[in-house]
C-alpha cells in the first residue's frame, strides 16, 4: 500500500529522518560556543562529579551497577515505540535525579548521532516490501525506492533503545569515582585485571594526551602542517613512533614504581562498602520502575495494538 | 669491602652491562652506614640512575655482591625490589597511578598491609606536604611541582628506611625546591640522592659518591669535595662558572618592556604607559593581553610587553605562573584578548599562522621536539618546512650543529645522544630556521654541571632575540639584561634584576 507524498509532506519525513542529527547541533549551540586549541579536545574525566550527594551518589556502587545494568537489558527488549519512549524518559528522569550535567549527556548522544541518522535514513529505504505493508514514495526520490513506515519503526527503535542506554552511562559511571565503580563491576563479576586496566588506562590516557599535545605543538611550531604528501606522512609516522617510544618507556617505569611499593598483580583499597537496607530498598524501586514499560507493553496487548494500528 | 653491623647497604665488585653491551657499570664498591646521607653524582650518563635501580633491586644483579642489612642480596633475574628501600623518579607521574593522590599515597601503606589505618597515614602524610587539600584530586589536577610533592609523599609513606631520589628538585622553582629540601631535612633514615644541583645536595648530604663512566671517581665527604675545583671540573660538576661576577644585570636597569609603542590608546600619566614616538619599533608587543584558559580559569592577565630584536629577556615565576602559556600565546598557538602586534602589524588570523617563521621555541623536554630518525633529518626539518631548497637546507644545517657545537653528529640518532647533546640539538633545531626571537623553556633542567656550560656558552653567542624561560637565576642573570617576572599570571617586575 503505497501512498505518494507532496514537496512539503516529504520534506516533513526527510527532517524527521535527520532528526538525530539536531542532537549535535543543540550541544554545539548550548554548550560548544568556545574555541577548541590544541591537538584534541580535552579529555573529560569520568568522575568528575562523583562527589555529588543523590539517590545515585548515595546507592551502593555494586548494587547500582548491577540493576542499572539489568535495566540497560531490559531496555534493549522493548519492541514498541511507547516502551522505548517510556524507558527514554526513565534514563532521562535518572540522569536528572543524579543531578549531573546534561552536557555530558548530551555529548554522549551527539557523538552517536552519526551512526543514528545513518541507520534511520537506510532502514526504511532497505528490506524486502510485503504485500501488505505500508510505504510512501517521496517526492524528491524515485517512485522504486518507497520509505516503507515497517524499516522506520525499526529504525526508531533502535535509536530511542541506544539514546536510553546511552543516558544511563551517567548515572551509571560517573556518580562514584571510577574506582569505586569498577570495584562495583568486580563485585557483579567483571574480572580484576580487565577492571585494574581500566583504571591505569583512565589516569594515563590523561599524560599519554599531554605528551601527545607537546609533541604535536613541538612540531607545530617548526612549521609543520599535516598534508598528505609523503613528507607529512613520515613526519606523522615519526610521531607516533617517537610517542610509542615514550609510551612504552613510561610503562616500564611506572611497572616499576609500582614494584616498589608493594605491587604483587592486584590493586590494594582502602576499606569497603557495606550493603545496608536502604540500598536494597532502592534496588527494589528501580527494578520496578525499569520492568514498568517492559509489562506494560506486553501484558497491555490492547495498549500497544492501539499504537500498531 | 667490609661488612660490619653499622652498614645499611653497599656492593662489592658490582657490574652490570645492558642487553646490547654497554657496559653501565664497573667494578663498583661502596657501604652506607645506617642514616648516612650521600649524594651521587656525575656528568649524564654515568651510570647514576642504574646504580640507583641496581641498589633497590629493579635490575639484578649480574656480577659482584650487594649488601642489605648486612646481607648479601641474591641475585634474581626478575625485578625485586629490596622491602624497607623506597626509589624516587625523576618524573613524578611515574608514581602517580591511582585516580586520586590518596589513592596513590594509600597505595604502599596498603599493600604493607597496613589496612584501614592507610587511610590517615596518607592524609597525614599529604598534609606534610602540603597537599591536603589536593587528596580527592586526580594527579592530572596537579601542578608539576604538586606532582612531586605527591611522588614523595607516596614513598615517604611507606616510611623507608633507605630512600633514594632522582632529581626530586628538577624542574622546580626556588619555593618548591625548599619545600623539598625541608622535607628531606626531617627524614632520618639513610638518603641518596642524584642530582645536578650540588649546592643544594650540599645542603643535605654529608658524603659524594662521583660516578664517572659507570665507575666511582671519587668517595668523599661533600664538603671536601666542593673544595677541590680541579675533581668537580674532571668529573663534569664545575659549577664555578656560576660564580662568575660577569653578570650583566648591572649594565641596564630601565623598564623598557612595558610600554606601547603602538599608539592604539591612551595612558595619560601612567609612565609604564608611553607611546614610543623616539624608541625603535619593537619586534614583539603585547598590549592589555589577558588569556583564559577554555575552562575560564585566568591564566594570564593584561600583560603588557615589548621585546626589542636582539633584546634577551628572562621570565620569570613560580610554576603555574604563566610563563609558558605566555610563550604559547606569543608563538600564536593560544589566542588570548587584548593586542598583539609583531614589527607593528597586529597579529590575527593568516599571519598569526606564520608566526612560526618567526620565533622558535624550544621545549623544556627535549623528547617534545626530537622525533626525526637522524640529527641531520632532526635539523633539517623546519628549513623544509620553509620550503628551502636542498642546497639551503644544507647549509642552514651545518651552520645550525655548528653553532650548538654539535658538527659531525649528522648521522646521529636524536634518541641516543646525552640529556646535553639532545637540548642543543633541539637549539640547531630551531635555530636551522633563523627566527627573530628565540624562546627556551628550561634549558639547564636536568642537565650536570659541564653540559650547563656549554650550553651556557651556545646561548651566549647566538645572535637572535631571546626570551629565557628559567628558574635557574645564574643563566638568567648571565644571559639577559633584564628580567620580566610572572606572578598568579600578571606582571610584578619588568626591568633589571634588581630584586634577585
Amino acid at each position: 500500500m503505497n501512498t505518494a507524498l507532496s514537496w512539503p509532506e516529504s520534506l516533513l519525513v526527510l527532517a524527521v529522518l535527520l532528526a538525530p542529527l539536531l542532537l549535535p547541533l543543540l550541544y554545539f549551540i548550548l554548550y560548544r560556543r568556545g574555541r577548541r586549541e590544541g591537538l584534541v579536545a580535552p579529555i573529560v574525566s569520568l568522575a568528575e562529579m562523583a562527589g555529588g550527594d543523590s539517590f545515585f551518589h548515595r546507592w551502593h556502587t555494586g548494587l547500582k551497577v548491577g540493576c542499572l545494568l539489568i535495566t540497560c537489558f531490559l531496555f534493549v527488549t522493548l519492541r514498541t515505540i511507547p516502551g522505548c519512549l517510556a524507558g527514554l524518559a526513565i534514563a532521562a528522569l535518572a540522569v536528572t535525579v543524579s543531578g549531573l550535567s546534561w552536557r555530558r549527556s548530551l555529548a554522549r548522544l551527539a557523538a552517536m548521532s552519526g551512526f543514528l541518522t545513518l541507520l534511520i535514513v537506510m532502514l526504511p529505504f532497505s528490506g524486502v516490501m510485503q504485500a501488505d505493508e505500508k510505504s510512501f514514495s517521496l517526492a524528491f526520490l524515485p517512485a522504486a525506492l518507497p520509505l516503507r513506515l515497517s524499516g522506520l519503526h525499526t529504525a526508531s527503535l533502535i535509536v530511542f533503545k541506544a539514546m536510553a542506554i546511552a543516558l544511563l552511562m551517567e548515572p551509571m559511571l560517573a556518580t562514584a569515582s571510577l574506582a569505586a565503580t569498577l570495584r562495583g563491576f568486580r563485585q557483579i563479576g567483571v574480572p580484576v585485571a580487565l577492571t585494574q586496566m581500566i583504571l591505569l588506562c583512565h589516569r594515563y590516557i590523561f599524560v599519554f594526551q599531554q605528551e601527545a599535545a607537546r609533541m604535536w605543538r613541538g612540531m607545530r611550531v617548526r612549521g609543520f602542517t599535516a598534508r598528505g604528501d609523503w613528507a607529512s606522512l613520515t613526519a606523522i609516522g615519526n610521531f607516533l613512533g617517537m610517542l610509542f617510544v615514550s609510551s612504552f618507556e613510561r610503562t616500564q617505569r611506572v611497572y616499576e614504581a609500582m614494584l616498589c611499593r608493594g605491587f604483587t598483580g592486584e590493586m590494594p583499597e582502602i576499606g569497603s562498602e557495606p550493603i545496608k537496607r536502604h540500598d536494597i530498598g532502592k534496588a527494589v524501586f528501580w527494578l520496578i520502575l525499569a520492568v514498568a514499560p517492559l509489562v506494560a507493553e506486553r501484558f497491555l496487548h490492547d495498549f500497544t495494538q492501539f499504537f500498531h494500528k | 669491602m667490609t661488612v660490619d653491623g653499622q652498614n645499611h647497604i653497599g656492593c662489592a665488585g658490582l657490574r652490570f652491562h645492558y642487553p646490547d653491551g654497554a657496559q653501565a657499570i664497573s667494578d663498583v664498591a661502596f657501604s652506607l652506614r645506617q642514616g648516612e646521607r650521600v649524594a651521587l653524582v656525575g656528568r649524564n650518563g654515568s651510570g647514576k640512575s642504574t646504580l640507583m635501580r641496581l641498589l633497590c633491586g629493579l635490575l639484578p644483579c649480574q656480577d659482584g655482591e650487594i649488601f642489605y642489612r648486612g646481607e648479601p642480596v641474591a641475585k634474581n633475574t626478575a625485578p625485586a625490589p629490596l622491602v624497607g628501600v623506597g626509589i624516587l623518579f625523576q618524573d613524578p607521574d611515574d608514581h602517580l597511578f591511582c585516580n586520586t593522590i590518596l589513592e596513590d599515597v594509600a597505595f604502599g601503606p596498603l599493600n604493607q598491609g597496613k589496612g584501614i589505618e592507610s587511610h590517615s597515614l596518607a592524609l597525614s602524610w599529604l598534609k606534610k606536604v602540603g597537599l591536603a587539600e589536593k587528596a580527592a584530586s586526580p594527579p592530572h589536577f596537579l601542578s608539576h611541582g604538586q606532582k612531586k610533592r605527591a611522588a614523595l609523599a607516596a614513598v615517604l609513606a611507606m616510611e623507608p628506611e633507605l630512600l633514594l631520589l632522582d632529581e626530586p628538585a628538577a624542574g622546580l622553582d626556588p619555593v618548591q625546591t625548599e619545600a623539598i629540601a625541608a622535607i628531606l631535612a626531617e627524614y632520618r633514615g639513610t638518603l641518596v640522592i642524584i642530582d645536578h644541583d650540588l649546592p643544594f645536595l650540599a645542603r643535605l648530604c654529608e658524603r659524594a659518591i662521583v660516578l664517572s663512566d659507570g665507575a666511582i671517581g671519587h668517595d668523599e665527604p661533600m664538603a671536601s669535595l666542593m673544595r677541590h675545583p680541579h675533581s668537580l671540573r674532571e668529573h663534569g660538576l664545575d659549577f664555578s662558572f656560576r660564580l662568575s661576577d660577569d653578570l650583566v644585570t648591572e649594565r641596564s636597569a630601565s623598564q623598557k618592556n612595558h610600554h606601547h609603542y603602538q599608539p592604539r590608546h591612551g595612558h595619560s600619566d601612567d609612565k609604564n604607559h608611553r607611546n614610543g614616538g623616539e624608541e625603535i619599533m619593537p619586534l614583539l608587543e603585547l598590549q592589555h593581553f589577558s588569556y583564559r584558559y577554555p575552562d575560564g580559569t585566568l591564566v594570564l592577565a593584561d600583560i603588557n610587553l615589548g621585546i626589542q630584536a636582539g633584546e634577551r629577556v628572562a621570565l620569570i615565576g613560580e610554576n603555574g605562573a604563566g610563563k609558558s602559556t605566555l610563550a604559547a600565546c606569543l608563538l600564536g598557538l593560544r589566542q588570548g584578548s587584548g593586542q598583539y602586534f609583531h614589527h607593528g602589524g597586529e597579529v590575527g588570523g593568516k599571519n598569526r599562522r606564520q608566526l612560526w617563521r618567526h620565533i622558535g621555541m624550544v621545549f623544556q623536554n627535549s623528547a617534545d621536539q626530537l622525533f626525526c630518525p637522524s640529527c641531520f633529518e632532526e635539523v633539517a626539518f623546519g628549513p623544509s618546512q620553509m620550503r628551502l631548497g636542498k642546497e639551503e637546507t644544507a647549509r642552514r644545517v651545518a651552520s645550525a650543529l655548528a653553532a650548538v657545537r654539535l658538527t659531525g653528529y649528522e648521522e646521529r640518532v636524536p634518541l641516543h645522544l646525552s640529556g646535553g647533546e639532545r637540548k642543543r640539538l633541539a637549539i640547531a633545531s630551531v635555530l636551522s630556521m633563523e627566527p627573530e626571537l628565540l624562546i627556551l623553556d628550561e634549558p639547564t633542567a636536568g642537565l650536570d654541571p659541564a653540559s650547563q656550560e656549554i650550553l651556557l656558552r651556545v646561548l651566549e653567542n647566538i645572535p637572535a632575540a631571546f626570551i629565557l624561560i628559567t628558574h635557574d637565576l645564574f643563566f638568567a642573570r648571565y644571559l639577559c639584561p633584564s628580567a620580566v617576572v610572572l606572578h598568579h599570571g600578571k606582571i610584578i617586575h619588568d626591568g633589571a634584576h634588581v630584586m634577585m
